[in-house]
């Protein structure tokens, strides 16, 4: 059974990107991520040393099924920390929060 | 009898969205079904920007709070068996009162939003179909 767990949200008030940081408790898997639209992902685990995802880009396509819009892996984990940067690739509303989101098992 | 390994029922929950506020849908979940496991809305007009500000069911969350409606968003192009967003631990229920808020900042003119969520005894043999 999968959890979905948002790990940032803000205004990409910093040049349009934001870093931030998560320790994940209590899980044993992370199985994908996802993002507002319009941005880009980087995600590094295990304290910052592996790095697993890399300016993943985030699209709007509505002809594709939400389930399978996240970007799907499969990673164990322990209690780590994970760390990553979001930036805006389109003129986003600096009024609009974006958000970040890990599907935990 | 609503036991069937693929038995289903998809709930809808519609509302007029006529202005940039916050829209209260609630809703008794159908007592016959045991979980709730996806959640759609399927060729709305409602605005990039739209938010589920609140989806819950007995005081708990469904999905993340303030939740961009475009992750669960689809049009009419995809398959409707494949129109739900199911990313989330399956949430019991059985007539349980769900609560959704949602808002359109950036709301332009009037339109019809319908959310659709599916409910099934069977949570496993539903979401096989859901993911394949």
């Amino acid at each position: 059974m999968c959890y979905l767990h948002k790990i940032y949200e803000g205004k990409l008030s910093h040049k349009g990107s934001e870093s931030f940081r998560f320790t994940v408790k209590g899980f044993t898997r992370v199985k994908g991520a996802f993002c507002s639209a319009g941005n880009t992902l980087s995600l590094a685990f295990a304290n910052g040393k592996k790095v697993v995802i890399d300016k993943y880009e985030a699209g709007t396509n509505s002809d594709v099924p939400p389930n399978k819009r996240p970007l799907l892996f499969d990673k164990p984990l322990q209690m780590e920390l994970i760390t990553g940067v979001i930036s805006g690739i389109d003129e986003l509303s600096p009024a609009q929060n974006q958000s970040v989101y890990l599907i935990l098992e | 009898m609503a036991d069937n390994n693929m038995d289903f029922i998809i709930q809808c929950l519609d509302a007029s969205i006529e202005a940039d506020k916050v829209y209260e849908l609630k809703d008794e979940l159908d007592k016959d079904y045991k979980y709730l496991v996806g959640i759609a809305i399927t060729d709305s007009k409602c605005s990039d920007t739209s938010i589920l500000e609140v989806v819950k069911v007995k005081g708990s969350d469904v999905l993340p709070e303030r939740f961009q409606v475009n992750h669960i968003r689809s049009s009419a192009a995809v398959a409707p068996n494949k129109r739900f967003f199911s990313w989330f631990k399956p949430v019991p229920v059985s007539g349980d009162e769900i609560v959704i808020r949602f808002r359109d900042p950036d709301w332009a003119s009037n339109y019809q939003l319908q959310i659709q969520l599916l409910l099934t005894n069977n949570p496993e043999k539903v979401c096989d179909v859901l993911f394949a």
